[in-house]
């Protein structure tokens, strides 16, 4: 018994870390796709990394300003309307020449999405209204105010109705090899994590997620606070609407339908729980990465048939969720056992 | 109790105030148009065609497409329509068979059915209002590519929905001449993807076709969807691909000046929806039965006849098949030169 | 007897009676005018065309019974959707199948049909199993899960391509579903009258009986009820299980609305429009309390509202999603802001007293 002792202890302590940093293990999983995957298309790496971080940066964006509304126990599924919405006006306000700069347009993106944010998050404080029936709400109003054919006899906002300066800013523009395009999502995620971790405003968000009434009795408003995480999760998916245009150069009354399910599937699987109170940004930052693997390389595994990109994504999602669930009670198992010895 | 009176009070003025600011032109006609999808800028332009001719020939109509593009949208639309009492229904189907039930129940109705740019199978339809030939359109796009590179090399199509019946016809004239006729001996099909008409998918589809076959030479696109996101995935990687398809010029105005495409097509969707609400007025007024043999006249465009349908047979030869349709059998070409003419129109 | 009235009166079923009312008065009104001045063809807005037309819009009612009982428990499922689709998928396949390999025709149907409602049961059952088993996840995030799961083996099954079954006898007589019985002159849908009945049939259970009523305690605190020695794990999995089940019924009806044409791709939405008419009809996402009353009124208070909305006033397809948005908001907003003013106004009340 005693010379086992050892073995299983430093196995626990993996386990223990699985657990403990969920990151690691999502981290193994995208390992292992990806050399999977590498094995079936040659040098799938090398010839794909950036497509895979400029494919999963909207996504990225989105995830980030997704975390503090999770956080808090809350949940927005009008994201990607709202990134549809923001791309429309600032297109539109652009074709007609009222902002030629990379700069407004950003800050156009921002605003709506922030408008729309912290609409959603006075309707649930002081209106007491769930959040999923306000975002979904909130999902329906968005797509049909995006101002296609009724408002201006718009169809869409195409490549012709862009600046050049602004259709080269996010792709063409480097810095280390990166396009602007992943430097954005890059400083979005850094600014939200710092933000989060390091501000008194950011960790009373963890404390409203954990529990309400005691964050109220330290003084937290929780109200300003679900108003504030929902702005700045609108403001991401107002400053993903630009990032789409900058990177599509196209946005149409149909845009990014149904993505919302994509970013929160990057947030759970990054660990972050749904109830409140837990999740990291670097847990989100693999989930997206994850994700954005996932796009780009079934299309590229020649399985015959396309439509199984669905399938697998499911499948993945699933299987990854319960894993870091059922490791959690096996972990949990052990250190009963040893504590029992 | 006073709240609920004065909120039941506000909500009834509310109505009241909504209700009178309707306004519409009284008609003896009236056409009810269904298109795919809502916002689609291609079905916007088909809506101008059917507004000159309801100036021309007096009638009224509606106008409309599920934000989804889903078929049981397109019921609901269509539910909608007959309830109102329309004389014609004018659809461009997401599905050829979904509509079918409903349609005929119009038709029972006395409703006039006409399919324009997408069909319904034949048995819930009167006529079938097409752009031009299927054989003729997998053709030009064929022969463009092939000149494009030169007669030679790898060719991949990027399509719609795998469910999309015209994209499907095309496809299948396209992969018969290539393995029939000698002159396309030297290209080399390497397979169809489908990009769903979404951007992403489209674009993301199209890369993963140029890594899997690097040798590829030219992409054919057969949706006016998918045009932009392949030219835009081909340019983005800069690999000397060569992108032919159905377009819009505003689309690809770019793209045809980059080098990227030398000539895209597409027919008028003005022209189409024009002819579509004449061969509509012909029907409700009895001077066309939707039989084939019949003719009738379009302004600009000419006397267009109603012909019997040929669908591929199992032998591969043309048969005729059940329902009729007819063709305008005019196609534009966007090049280098014509392309600006059109980037305000489609 | 007062109280009682009063309470009935004041009750959220009775708001949306009245707002029923006012929306048909203005509506009527609406078609009055248009028909004097000449705008419409034909008298748009009679009871007779408005049950017709209601159609489309009852087809997702058997899914809107099924999430209304996961509303009461508190939970949400949104892979509705897909597991109807993925039942109609199975309908299709298991037909082909059987009909190529020579069964006969009546009873591949039947079988087919059994099989269809067998998935969807096994989806929701699914779902149960991983809302009980894991109870570290929300039911949002595994019904988030597995409606991708579903929707993607319904591709699976059918690609991108869509089933169909032309001139076959038998499956068209899905067809019939969609149709309407003429009872007293007026045609009145199929599958109206299925529903009606299914909502009887649930009334009873969920309302009139003590296994019904425990639903609401697990909704009101799944605790509570758990300690009181209500089975909440079997409670929960049935009702995942009974919810798939409804998915499947709504789709036996798609499949025959849309001519027996099966796509993977179909069904896509229609369990936020479930949430939206059950939450309409009273049911809360935080669970606990609802009526199947509610429910009914609000499906044919949204068919009323889309089709008014469309044919009236020419509202593109667009708007009438816009119009739910807002009615969707409103319909829980408002109450919450009349019972925040009613306590403020308590509050000032009982300081003006307590300062006599």
């Amino acid at each position: 018994m005693t010379a086992q002792a050892p073995v299983k202890r430093k196995a626990s302590s993996f386990a223990a870390l699985l657990i403990q940093r969920r990151e690691v293990l999502l981290l193994l999983v995208l390992v292992a796709l990806l050399s999977a995957v590498s094995v079936r298309v040659r040098g799938y790496i090398p010839n794909n990394w950036l497509n895979i971080l400029k494919g999963g940066s909207i996504n990225m964006v989105m995830a980030a300003g997704m975390l503090p509304v999770l956080l808090i126990g809350s949940i927005d599924i009008s994201v990607a309307s709202t990134l549809a919405l923001s791309g429309a006006v600032s297109g539109m306000l652009m074709r007609d020449g009222y902002i030629a700069t990379v700069p407004g347009m950003i800050l156009v993106g921002l605003g709506v999405g922030a408008v729309i944010g912290a609409l959603n998050g006075s309707l649930m404080a002081w209106g007491r209204v769930l959040p999923i029936i306000v975002t979904l709400g909130m999902s329906y109003i968005a797509r049909a105010l995006i101002p296609m054919d009724w408002l201006l006899g718009l169809n869409k906002i195409s490549r012709t109705n862009l600046t050049d300066s602004f259709k080269v800013f996010m792709l063409d523009n480097t810095f280390l090899r990166l396009p602007y395009l992943v430097w954005t999502a890059v400083i979005v995620t850094f600014v939200i994590g710092i933000f989060l971790r390091y501000t008194r405003v950011g960790r009373s968000i963890y404390a409203v997620g954990s529990n309400e009434s005691a964050a109220l009795v330290r003084g937290v408003s929780a109200n300003r606070v679900k108003l504030l995480a929902h702005t700045i999760c609108g403001a991401t998916a107002g400053l993903a609407g630009i990032l789409w245009l900058g990177y599509y150069n196209s946005v149409e009354k149909s845009t990014a339908t149904g993505d919302e399910m994509y970013v929160i599937a990057a947030c759970v699987l990054g660990g972050v729980s749904v109830t409140g109170g837990y999740g990291k940004i670097s847990g989100v930052v693999i989930g997206a990465v994850l994700i954005a693997v996932i796009n780009s390389a079934i299309p590229q595994l020649n399985i015959g048939n396309s439509m199984i990109t669905e399938f697998i994504k499911g499948l993945l999602l699933l299987a990854t969720i319960l894993l870091n669930v059922i490791l959690g009670w096996v972990m949990r198992k052990r250190e009963l056992a040893q504590r029992s010895i | 109790m006073k709240k609920v009176l004065s909120v039941v009070l506000a909500l009834a003025m509310l109505l009241a105030m909504v209700g009178a600011s309707a306004v519409a032109e009284p008609s003896a006609l009236l056409i009810g148009v269904v298109y795919k999808q809502s916002g689609n800028p291609y079905f916007q332009a088909a809506v101008t065609g059917f507004e000159k001719a309801s100036q021309e020939l007096g009638f009224t109509f509606m106008h409309d497409g599920p934000d989804d593009g889903s078929s049981d949208g397109q019921i609901r639309i269509i539910e909608n329509y007959i309830s109102q009492g329309v004389d014609v229904i004018c659809v461009s189907a997401n599905d050829p068979d979904a509509l079918v039930g409903v349609l005929q129940e119009a038709m029972a109705e006395g409703i006039k059915v006409i399919s324009w740019d997408a069909e319904v199978a034949p048995e819930g339809r009167n006529l079938d209002v097409q752009p031009a030939s299927a054989k003729s359109i997998a053709l030009t796009q064929l022969e463009s590519i092939s000149k494009s590179i030169g007669g030679e090399g790898q060719i991949a199509i990027v399509s719609a929905m795998a469910t999309a019946p015209n994209q499907n016809l095309w496809i299948g004239f396209i992969e018969e001449a290539l393995a029939t006729d000698p002159a396309y001996a030297n290209l080399e099909y390497v397979g169809t993807v489908y990009g769903d008409d979404e951007y992403t998918k489209s674009y993301d589809e199209t890369l993963g076709l140029i890594n899997l076959h690097p040798d590829l030479k030219g992409i054919i696109t057969p949706t006016t969807a998918g045009g932009p996101a392949v030219a835009k995935c081909v340019l983005d990687e800069g690999k000397s691909i060569k992108v032919t398809g159905l377009t819009l010029a505003s689309d690809m105005a770019e793209y045809i000046k980059a080098g990227v495409c030398d000539e895209t097509f597409l027919w008028n969707p003005i022209e189409l929806g024009y002819a579509a609400s004449y061969a509509a007025v012909a029907l409700v007024k009895g001077e066309i039965t939707g039989a084939a043999g019949d003719a009738y006249d379009v302004p600009e465009i000419g006397t267009l006849t109603v012909e019997q349908v040929q669908k591929i047979g199992e032998s591969g030869e043309l048969e005729p098949a059940e329902g009729t349709i007819s063709y305008l059998n005019k196609l534009n070409t966007f090049n280098v030169d014509t392309v600006d003419e059109w980037v305000s129109i489609l | 007897m007062k109280q009682r009235l009063k309470r009935i009166l004041l009750s959220w079923e009775a708001m949306l009676i009245v707002v029923f009312a006012i929306v048909c008065v203005a509506f009527n009104q609406q078609d009055a005018s248009r028909q004097a001045a000449g705008l419409s063809k034909k008298d748009v807005f009679n009871l007779a065309s408005v049950i017709k037309s209601m159609r489309p819009y009852m087809l997702y009612s058997f899914m809107t019974l099924g999430i209304a009982l996961i509303l009461a428990m508190g939970d949400i499922d949104i892979s509705a959707g897909a597991s109807a689709a993925l039942s109609a998928a199975m309908l299709g396949i298991l037909y082909k199948t059987m009909m190529d390999a020579g069964v006969p025709s009546g009873l591949s149907l039947a079988l087919a049909l059994v099989g269809c409602v067998a998935t969807g049961t096994l989806c929701g059952a699914a779902n149960g199993f991983l809302v009980i088993r894991f109870k570290e996840l929300f039911p949002m995030i595994i019904t988030l899960t597995t409606q991708l799961f579903f929707r993607g083996v319904a591709f699976l099954l059918l690609g991108g391509g869509t089933l169909t079954f032309k001139n076959d006898k038998t499956f068209d007589l899905l067809k019939t579903l969609y149709n309407t019985v003429t009872i007293g002159g007026i045609s009145i849908p199929i599958v109206i009258i299925v529903f009606l009945a299914f909502a009887a049939v649930f009334y009873v259970w969920l309302h009139l009986t003590a296994n019904g009523r425990r639903i609401f305690a697990l909704g009101t605190n799944s605790k509570a009820a758990y300690l009181s020695g209500v089975r909440t794990d079997k409670i929960k999995f049935t009702m995942f299980t009974i919810c798939g089940l409804l998915s499947s019924v709504t789709a036996v009806f798609f499949v025959g609305a849309t001519s027996s044409s099966i796509r993977a791709d179909s069904m896509v939405g229609y369990e936020m429009y479930a949430i939206a008419a059950a939450v309409l009809g009273g049911f809360s996402t935080s669970g606990g309390k609802g009526s199947i009353v509610g429910v009914v009124i609000s499906l044919f208070l949204f068919g009323v509202i889309k089709i008014g909305l469309g044919t009236l006033y020419g509202f593109a397809d667009s708007m009438v999603n816009m119009s739910v948005g807002v009615i969707l908001i409103l319909s829980t907003l408002l109450p919450n802001v009349a019972a925040q003013i009613n306590a403020a106004g308590r509050v000032r009340k009982r300081r003006a007293s307590s300062l006599v």
